[in-house]
């Protein structure tokens, strides 16, 4: 698993548990392929979606997959967030 | 999502219309929702091979459309909650307010920081998970 700068920038905008269950999650996926299906811009496009204190976080990672190194390499994350209905 | 006005006319009819406000909103959530699966289709179609490529032009035609998608999705979560208070919850509204928040949260990124990644990743700059962990933990920039 590796990321880019711009992924490292991305993880520093929020809050700390949420790095951290993003980082499991992609340790994870990293681990156990296969990968997602859906795609963005040409590369794999997995979410994370987790509840905490009445609101809703929505992670959006872009993945590309490296067959030559066997590397997962994580380019960019969104984030969004929204209450709790 | 032509069908919203339409949505409307139940929202403010007489109760006996009112009352299909849920099958009407189950309808059109479907609707949104093949239209985003459309949005996708063209997207893996629009996409470059390889992922370290930047096109510019694509990605801002994608990028609107996304948008513009998010913002009529808004439109019709907003009803939602005029909906729910009258008949109670309308479980169709759910995966439309997660595929939103999904896309919304792809939406956050900026052009210009995707053009930025997609540079490094073609350059091989790029770290391991321990040093990106070490270096949160740490807090160092």
């Amino acid at each position: 698993l590796a990321f880019t700068d711009r992924a490292l920038d991305d993880l520093r905008g929020v809050d700390i548990w949420l790095q951290e269950e993003t980082l499991d999650e992609l340790d994870r996926l990293a681990e156990a392929p296969p990968l997602p299906r859906r795609r963005h811009l040409g590369a794999v496009v997995h979410d994370i979606v987790r509840d905490r204190n009445g609101r809703r976080y929505y992670v959006f990672i872009s993945l590309v997959p490296d067959a030559a190194s066997n590397e997962l390499r994580v380019i960019e994350l969104g984030f969004f967030i929204s209450k709790l209905q | 999502m032509v069908l919203l006005p339409l949505f409307d006319l139940f929202l403010s009819s007489d109760p006996a219309l009112a009352r299909k406000g849920p099958r009407v909103a189950e309808q059109l959530v479907k609707s949104a929702l093949s239209e985003l699966e459309q949005i996708e289709k063209l997207d893996e179609v629009l996409a470059p091979d390889d992922a370290s490529a930047f096109d510019r032009e694509a990605v801002v035609l994608l990028t609107s459309m996304y948008s513009e998608w998010a913002c009529q999705a808004e439109a019709l979560l907003g009803r939602a909650a005029e909906v729910e208070a009258a008949v109670g919850r309308v479980v169709a509204f759910d995966a439309l307010r997660d595929a939103h928040g999904r896309i919304r949260a792809m939406l956050s990124i900026p052009v210009d920081h995707i053009e930025e990644a997609r540079r490094q990743l073609s350059a091989g700059r790029l770290r391991p998970a321990e040093e990106v962990r070490r270096e949160l933990r740490l807090g160092v920039h």
